[in-house]
């Protein structure tokens, strides 16, 4: 039954074809392929190991990168403000030290920070100039904008 | 399943991994976005930070150009001693222009302040040293040149940190001197900048400004930029200049003037901490020197990560575009061809024998089966090869009792081998493959092996259409197996190099599955292993679109998941088994070359650097101008829409589902390049993989019976 003769409805151009692979044994043989092993399988187990290497030293390498990026990110390394030294060398203007809360007070002669001067302001507002100053505007002379060099980066070319 | 156990094994760690490297890799673009000012308005000056003069003293407004602030706020400032000028460069180190200013100044044994950017510390180190070695100072002008007053406090803080850290990388030195940038005289402190200044003050910075800025970045001329920075009357004066950002030529010319004629006038001119009496710079703590250099390392990484990537998505993009082109033009040449066939009748061309391998498919088994008996070609035989099946899907065929339809039993063996049983038991020369899952139109038969009139022709792929289209996740499906599948398969007819039939619908000649011995069983994805192998053997393969069978997909992301999974790792055995085809000549070289080459690039590659792109649209939104993204954005998903539009139509579909496509970027697109890393992991490790099943419920007849998708 498996020998039939082709159909006679079969399509002219197509007899041949069908004829020939009548005429051969039309079963696929048993496939070869049954006891080769599947593709990628490593059955020792030693590219497995290896791939864990891998993993490994990209894991390293992902910890060294997070804690460099970490390293250059974070951390204050504040310096600490140094003072004027006094002004023996120092003729050139008269030296003006004033706290924000008394903008307006007279010049100071000797140029030395003011240190007791946190004394005369409120004690909240010592350190954020303005918070406890109204505004004034008779203190305005003059006062140009801002000199803005064109923004560095556009010219600089890389 | 006989997956489970398996599954078990798969490899994790490289989730954690690419989590990583993904998270390492936005860090880093990020900090290449702040360094660049991308996405920043172009040139200029910055928004005027705060109008207002209020709350700046008038020590500082009307004093001397460098100012100390207290901790308890009180402002001292200080001008240089009559005879003395402090000659300021800011906004550098600049490769081009640094060196020559250092040289003139050399030239006249002067010293000078440099009020370097951290960025560009990091960019040239070298230069930083050599500025101090030659008895010059550096101070602190941020890291990337923003403007302090409109930032928050954290920002300037960052910025100060930052600076210094990178200047005692380069030099082993640290600074306490600073000019925020934008800065000038200081009667144009405004409130927002005294605010910026009291922060860095905190820091310990004294904050330098000038008294003459000589607008030298405005390139004024050489006499302008000199007469500009020459005191009147021998008066100590801060000068403020520019060698970085931009062309500084000016400023060169102006200084080897400028410093002749100081010299004539008997200035000294020294460095700002010289001239106050200041202590020089310090020694840097070794804690900041390490964090400087992770800085820069950082800094480098990144400039170097965002070239990449432009090159990776300009790469991704033109490869994209010449893909589509091609699948256009050969589309259309694909539908010339089928037309002329078309308008022919259909031809009989004998007997056909199909065989549907079959494990646990009782939901569809009865459907499929009977889908195909009721096909309007003369000569159908079914043959049911149930694989072992613990359901009673044997059963149900059996009890059909339709003619011409035979149930063969067998101990469960995998499919190939289900397969093979079936094959060897046809009895025609013209042998149709179904999954047990698969319902065929009335007329998929017939029309699927019209292409057989050429006898050159071996193989022929039918239509496969996604019945169960509810939801996203259907719709989502739909649209890639007519506009990924199908458009795919014109190309790959039209370029003779198929690399599959889909297990769903496809006919061979007998004679082709005998020349490559059978079903082979030696990766998960038979259908596309068979059609390499048949390809190669000189077969032609191709694709008749009119032949459609209704199958049913996964409807879980989980079952997707598993699908995939398994297409995508056997797709890449069979490739590896066939890799000989790159060097082969005749029709397995076509296949090598063009076939797997293309799926060696956009089934592999594309989608494994996929993760980084999806990555690099998080950063653009981030950075880049919400316009820009969303022109970019638009601009794809148009091109996307309109191919898949083109798609539908060829296929006779509706537009409808078209509105799903914005949507796939979000799940679908990172679960189908996600599981190409997972098998790539799989295939490099060696795992064992097995069939992955997908449990059906069977709605494939259902749409067969609507005559229209569910």
């Amino acid at each position: 039954m498996r020998m039939r003769p082709a159909h006679p409805r079969v399509l002219d151009e197509d007899e041949p074809t069908v004829r020939v692979s009548l005429d051969r044994d039309p079963r696929p043989a048993p496939v070869n392929s049954q006891h080769d092993k599947p593709v990628f399988l490593d059955r020792s187990g030693r590219r497995r190991h290896g791939m864990m290497f891998v993993f490994v030293g990209a894991g390293v390498l992902a910890v060294l990168l997070l804690t460099t990026l970490t390293l250059a990110l974070t951390g204050n390394s504040p310096v600490s403000l140094p003072g004027f030294p006094d002004a023996t060398r120092n003729a050139g203007r008269p030296q003006v030290a004033v706290t924000p809360s008394s903008s307006r007070a007279a010049p100071h002669g000797s140029g030395v920070p003011l240190s007791g001067s946190s004394v005369a302001t409120p004690s909240l507002s010592a350190t954020t100039p303005g918070a406890g100053v109204t505004p004034t505007p008779s203190v305005t002379h003059g006062k140009k904008p801002t000199d803005t060099p064109s923004h560095p980066q556009s010219s600089r070319t890389r | 399943v006989s997956g489970r156990r398996a599954s078990s094994r798969q490899p994790r760690a490289h989730w954690i991994l690419l989590t990583l490297g993904l998270i390492i890799l936005l860090a880093e673009l990020c900090l290449n976005g702040v360094i660049r000012h991308v996405g920043a308005e172009g040139a200029g000056a910055p928004v005027a930070s705060g109008g207002g003069t209020a709350g700046v003293p008038t020590s500082v407004s009307e004093g001397g150009p460098v100012v100390r602030i207290a901790p308890d706020g009180s402002a001292t400032a200080r001008g240089l001693p009559d005879g003395t000028v402090a000659l300021t460069f800011d906004d550098g180190p600049d490769p081009v222009w640094t060196p020559r200013i250092l040289d003139v100044l050399a030239r006249y044994h002067a010293h000078a302040t440099f009020f370097v950017i951290g960025s560009q510390v990091n960019e040239y180190p070298d230069l930083v040293r050599r500025i101090v070695a030659e008895g010059n100072e550096v101070g602190v002008h941020t890291f990337t040149h923003p403007d302090l007053g409109g930032e928050p406090s954290w920002r300037r803080q960052l910025e100060l940190t930052l600076t210094a850290n990178a200047i005692a990388a380069a030099t082993g030195r640290t600074t306490t001197l600073m000019r925020p940038p934008y800065a000038s005289e200081p009667d144009a402190v405004r409130t927002a900048d005294y605010a910026a200044m009291t922060d860095a003050a905190r820091s310990g910075y004294l904050i330098v400004l000038a008294d003459h800025d000589t607008r030298d970045w405005a390139q004024p001329g050489v006499s302008a930029i000199e007469s500009a920075a020459t005191p009147a009357n021998s008066a100590g004066a801060v000068v403020m200049m520019h060698d970085g950002g931009g062309d500084r030529s000016q400023t060169v010319d102006a200084l080897n003037r400028l410093l002749p004629a100081l010299e004539h006038a008997g200035y000294q001119t020294e460095t700002v901490s010289q001239a106050l009496g200041l202590p020089a710079m310090g020694s840097a703590t070794t804690v900041t020197r390490v964090r400087g250099e992770a800085l820069r390392m950082a800094q480098l990484l990144s400039g170097f990560l965002a070239q990449i990537m432009i090159v990776l998505l300009n790469v991704a993009v033109v490869l994209s575009l010449v893909r589509l082109a091609v699948q256009l033009i050969t589309a259309r040449i694909h539908v010339r061809r089928r037309r002329t066939r078309h308008r022919r009748r259909l031809a009989y061309l004998g007997p056909v024998s199909v065989i549907v391998p079959a494990y646990n498919e009782a939901a569809n088994i009865a459907d499929t089966v009977r889908s195909l008996v009721r096909s309007d070609y003369p000569h159908v035989e079914v043959i049911v090869v149930d694989d072992g099946s613990t359901d009673d899907t044997a059963t149900i065929v059996a009890r059909l009792r339709l003619p011409n339809v035979q149930v063969i039993r067998q101990p469960n063996a995998g499919k190939p081998s289900a397969l093979n049983t079936g094959i060897r038991a046809a009895r025609s020369d013209i042998v149709i493959l179904v999954d047990g899952d698969t319902v065929f139109e009335r007329d998929a038969v017939g029309r699927l092996i019209q292409p057989f009139t050429d006898p050159d022709i071996g193989g022929i792929s039918g239509n496969t259409k996604v019945a169960n289209r509810r939801g996203l996740l259907g719709r989502w499906q739909h649209l890639e197996y007519v506009m990924g599948f199908n458009l795919d398969r014109r190309m790959f007819e039209i370029g003779e190099c198929m690399p599959t039939i889909p297990g769903a619908i496809g006919a061979f000649r007998r004679r082709a599955l005998g020349d490559v011995g059978g079903v082979p069983s030696t990766t998960l994805a038979e259908d596309t292993d068979l059609t390499m192998a048949v390809v190669r053997s000189g077969w032609r393969v191709v694709y008749e679109e009119s032949a459609i069978a209704w199958t049913e997909a996964p409807s879980t992301l989980h079952q997707l998941w598993r699908q995939r999974y398994r297409w995508c790792f056997g797709t890449m055995q069979a490739m590896w088994k066939h890799r000989a085809a790159l060097v082969d000549g005749g029709a397995s070289g076509r296949l090598g070359r063009r076939g797997l080459l293309y799926l060696t690039v956009f089934q592999l590659l594309l989608p494994l650097a996929a993760p980084a792109v999806d990555i690099y649209g998080l950063y653009g939104l981030l950075f880049l101008p919400w316009l820009t993204v969303l022109a970019v954005w638009s601009g794809f998903l148009l091109l996307q829409a309109m191919t898949a539009a083109y798609a539908l139509r060829l296929d006779g579909e509706r537009l409808g589902p078209l509105w799903t496509l914005p949507l796939q970027q979000v799940v679908y697109r990172q679960l189908m390049y996600l599981v190409v890393i997972q098998s790539m992991i799989a295939a490099l490790s060696g795992i064992r993989l097995r069939w992955q099943r997908v449990a059906r419920i069977g709605v494939a007849g259902e749409a067969l019976g609507a005559g229209r998708p569910v």
